[in-house]
């Protein structure tokens, strides 16, 4: 994906921070490396559709080295308590899930909402205490998720399948011709395949220079296996390309299950949001609430606005997390 | 009934199709390639919902739903004719493509082009045929600031915009930003709650001198029309508004489909406009007929009395193109002239592509300011946007610049994938707790001017088809020596901004400013949202495809509606100026005048008064008709 324009242009504010240093600046602390292993092999959930047996454990036990939780992973979590194996089992087996999981292909939530914040009331300015029901679940369990079109699904399937996915579709000859010549390619990476290759090499990999599968190393050991995977371990011989293809997939597949909706089967019980401070989907509440009451605020009265014949504005704003201040709950740099 | 086919349901095209769906004189059928994601158009407002959500995987991380895919809808890219028949091949300045248009993922800042816009070219010291900058196209536009200004207040208030400039009690507009032209209404709504991050760069601004003000805004700061307040939910640019209380177009085609004269098909994608063997009165030529695919790649004929391609400046140039209006492919050797083709007398289709020219730069605060909050951005100032706003004391020694907007955070999934995968472990989760990209950093986006260049073009990529089997649209771009002039002149303005951010003797003595740094662009590839030009228009065929209600000179009935239109591109967010244009145009189909053959500006005054007409006569409940009298 290409992000130029000045609207999309904050998506790429870090880049630039890492380049001036603000990150190497920052304290990394030591945290212990041991707690994580008891947490592993808890998760439970959705998983299992896809990676299961010595894959779901390797790919696990590298997540949680890639997001570690510290010595209290109750306080501190990692992506082991987020359980981000089962946000990428999910998307890998988005097209395959049981009606009894999802309605349609687990790729894109269906709004509007969680139903984990209330509708604000107007009247006073306050939480109501009325919760919309969740969009995203149903009382039965099954996620809802937006239906596909033709080419949506399309795409979706070659960035799992392939372009197997393409076989028997209708689709312009001299198109297919052009994929991989004229069209370049290589946003079609059959990730199903990528994953069973990657964690069965990265087992086999660990066993020959290390003498256990991934997920029975000690942390230190998986660490250094990533390390190398990354590139950045020269004392243990370069891995197959399996795993170093893996590896930055991983890395960013470990990243969305942590931090985005509980719904996608990671950030389990939100405990990544916690641990960041983020307020997280906040509709239909959000952070200021319109009380019709009000003169004000807003950066301005009603009167002199709209026209009293056609339409006259009323009402101002509670807010009920900070929006024009400092927020007292993390305040703190 | 007459048979009006729009193509799209953006800007242009559900502003024109409710003009003359309300008129009563047409029966109007919108046709989307998107997807319609909200239900209920049509009914009751409190009863549209939509199924958007606050889903940051779904809108920003993984390709949205609204996204065309680069595969199977590619385009093609090169820099200049020189570079070969490409350099890339993919997403090429790709619009969202939904019900909605643009209108729906845009963090709906809505602003209004200033007076000496429409005149830059006379100010600066050219004349017509003759450009003031070297090397580019620059012109003046065959409509002023005053006869657009009645068409801007009116979609201010059928879309719902906040802003500052309200009317004062002995009956006088007041407009808090000195640097807007004058206008006859004032806004709808206040602005609603200023971010704390915005505020804070405004209040740096305010004590270098500058006139940061709050940025007029398609969003409810009240309830109206039906809709919802704005609950400042933090999920905003890029996203559809769950609570539909982001203005866009969909209330525009909402208003349409009310009517009950409109109709909206979405999935279909249309690929061709179809010539009647009978030409008009006059020797003109006549579209009668569409074809479209649907979303299982069906072929459908639809007939038509008059076609808008809407469908924005590139896509509409493509449409054309493969329809035998024009040439398919300039003449390499000679891109810098004017190329008539068929059905195409003027030579400029396609020609005359603008972006805007984003400089951005950034701060990260030693304090944790929570950009996120709020409506994206609350807060702009326009004194980078060149001389004016009024033509009377005009400097043209000022660089055109643009408005700068502020804000800058990420949401969180974004936050840790920018560093991905170079940054994990241990080091990942100190980034992400220390709330660096999330709470910490602002920018400054300033939204550069960019000239019209005849070597800044759209064609048909003479290979590279899509997944269909149809040509896709080639860019041919780079920028012009201004706009990055500009950009040099004002970015180290931009870094002494936000090195005068907090600390003591500011309004915000706790906070601390990091140091201000230039954010390179991503890419060469364009990707700017900010798409003109194109379809130029001009008082007659020597200065632009089209005529100054979007007609495409050759034929009777095909119309343009879109930023297209623009002649040049002005440093601000075009939405607002595009949906101006449009009613424009629209009541220019409706009094008969968009028929003309040639037009002077004696011809444009005289239909604008029968333009203003149509805005009494089918919004006759707004401040705007009202401020127009009988």
């Amino acid at each position: 994906m290409v992000a130029v324009s000045g609207e999309m242009s904050r998506r790429d504010f870090l880049g630039v921070a890492l380049a001036t240093g603000v990150v190497a600046a920052l304290p990394v602390t030591a945290a212990s490396c041991a707690a994580t292993e008891s947490a592993l092999g808890q998760a439970q959930g959705t998983g299992g559709f896809f990676l299961t047996g010595t894959r779901r454990s390797a790919c696990e036990a590298a997540c949680a080295r890639i997001v570690p939780a510290g010595e209290d992973p109750e306080a501190d979590p990692g992506a082991a308590q987020a359980r981000a194996v089962d946000f990428i089992d999910l998307y890998l087996a988005a097209f395959e899930l049981p009606a009894s999981v999802a309605d349609n292909p687990a790729i894109w939530l269906r709004g509007r909402y969680s139903g984990r914040e209330p509708y604000p009331d107007h009247a006073t300015g306050t939480p109501s205490r009325r919760f919309p029901p969740s969009s995203f679940v149903a009382p039965d369990g099954q996620r809802r998720f937006l239906g596909l079109t033709r080419l949506q699904a399309l795409s979706w399937r070659t960035t799992l399948y392939g372009m197997s996915a393409l076989e028997g579709e209708q689709v312009s000859r001299r198109w297919l011709s052009q994929v991989g010549n004229l069209i370049p390619a290589q946003n079609v990476m059959p990730l199903r395949k990528m994953y069973l290759e990657g964690l069965d090499a990265l087992d086999e990999y660990s066993e020959r220079h290390l003498g256990a599968r991934f997920s029975a190393l000690r942390s230190g050991d998986q660490d250094g296996v990533l390390a190398a995977a990354a590139g950045t371990n020269g004392s243990l011989p370069a891995p197959p390309k399996a795993v170093t293809a893996l590896f930055p997939q991983l890395v960013v597949h470990t990243f969305q299950a942590c931090y985005s909706l509980p719904e996608y089967g990671g950030n389990h019980d939100r405990v990544m949001w916690r641990l960041i401070g983020w307020d997280g989907d906040t509709q239909p509440l959000g952070n200021s609430i319109y009380d019709e009451t009000l003169a004000g605020p807003g950066e301005g009265p009603n009167e002199g606005f709209g026209d009293p014949a056609v339409y006259q504005p009323r009402g101002g704003y509670r807010e009920y997390r900070a929006v024009s201040g400092p927020d007292t709950r993390s305040a703190s740099g | 009934m007459i048979k009006a086919v729009v193509v799209g349901s953006g800007a242009g095209g559900a502003a024109v199709a409710r003009v003359l769906a309300r008129s009563g004189r047409y029966e109007v059928l919108v046709l989307e390639k998107g997807q319609n994601y909200f239900t209920g158009l049509g009914g009751p407002p409190e009863q549209i919902s939509n199924l958007w959500a606050n889903d940051e995987l779904a809108y920003q991380v993984r390709p949205s739903p609204f996204d065309q895919d680069p595969l199977l809808e590619p385009r093609s890219f090169r820099p200049s004719v020189s570079a070969g028949p490409r350099t890339f091949v993919g997403d090429v300045d790709d619009l969202p493509t939904t019900v909605g248009g643009g209108t729906v993922h845009w963090d709906a800042k809505a602003r209004r082009l200033r007076e000496v816009d429409f005149m830059t070219n006379t100010l600066l010291g050219g004349s017509p045929g003759s450009p003031a900058i070297p090397g580019t196209t620059y012109s003046d536009w065959p409509l002023e600031y005053r006869h657009l200004e009645p068409f801007y207040g009116l979609m201010e208030e059928l879309v719902g915009i906040q802003g500052p400039a309200y009317r004062s009690s002995s009956g006088t507009i007041v407009n808090p930003n000195p640097l807007e032209s004058w206008r006859s209404t004032p806004f709808p709504m206040p602005p609603g709650v200023g971010m704390y991050s915005d505020l804070i760069q405004a209040d740096a601004l305010r004590r270098l001198g500058y006139h940061p003000a709050p940025v007029p805004t398609a969003i409810n700061s009240r309830p109206y029309r039906g809709r919802p307040a704005c609950v400042d939910c933090a999920y905003c640019i890029d996203y559809g508004c769950p609570n539909n209380s982001k203005g866009g177009a969909i209330w525009l085609l909402h208003d349409a489909l009310a009517t009950g004269r409109a109709r909206l098909r979405a999935g279909s994608n249309v690929v061709r406009l179809e010539m009647a063997s009978r030409r008009a009165r006059g020797g003109l030529a006549r579209v009668d007929a569409v074809t479209y695919l649907d979303v299982d790649g069906r072929s459908h004929t639809e007939r038509a009395d008059l076609v808008v391609l809407a469908n924005s400046p590139i896509e509409a140039v493509r449409t054309s193109l493969a329809s035998g209006i024009g040439r398919a492919q300039p003449d390499e050797a000679t891109a810098s002239s004017p190329q008539p083709g068929p059905y195409e007398p003027s030579g400029l289709l396609g020609r005359n592509l603008m972006l805007h020219y984003p400089t951005v730069v950034a701060a990260v605060l030693d304090n944790r300011v929570h950009p996120w909050r709020g409506r994206n951005s609350t807060h702009a100032f326009d004194d980078f946007a060149g001389s004016g706003p009024s033509p009377t004391g005009f400097d043209p020694s000022v660089p055109r610049g643009g408005i700068t907007e502020m804000g800058g955070s990420v949401l969180p999934v974004t936050a840790a994938l920018t560093l991905a995968p170079a940054l994990y472990g241990e080091a990942h989760k100190a980034y992400m707790t220390g709330g660096i990209a999330i709470d910490r950093g602002i920018s400054f986006t300033l939204q550069g001017e960019d000239m019209p260049q005849m070597t800044n073009y759209v064609d048909l990529d003479p290979e590279v088809v899509d997944v269909y089997g149809e040509k896709v649209p080639r860019i041919t771009y780079s920028n012009h020596s201004y706009e990055l002039s500009a950009a040099a002149y004002y970015t180290p303005k931009l870094i002494e901004v936000m090195d005068a951010i907090g600390g003591p003797g500011s309004e915000y003595p706790e906070v601390r400013s990091g140091q201000g740094f230039v954010l390179p662009s991503g890419s060469s590839v364009p990707g700017d949202k900010h798409i003109m030009g194109t379809h130029r228009m001009g008082l007659d065929p020597a200065s632009g495809v089209t005529n100054p209600y979007g007609r495409y000179w050759a034929f009777s009935n095909l119309y343009h509606a879109g930023g297209g239109l623009f002649v040049t591109a002005p440093g601000y967010n075009p939405t607002l100026t595009i949906w101006a244009l449009s009613y424009w145009s629209a009541a220019g189909i409706l009094t008969g005048a968009a028929e003309g053959r040639e037009f002077d500006p004696s011809a444009v005054e005289d239909n604008w008064h029968q333009q203003l007409q149509v805005v009494r006569r089918l919004d006759p409940d707004t401040m705007v008709a009202r401020a127009l009298g009988s």
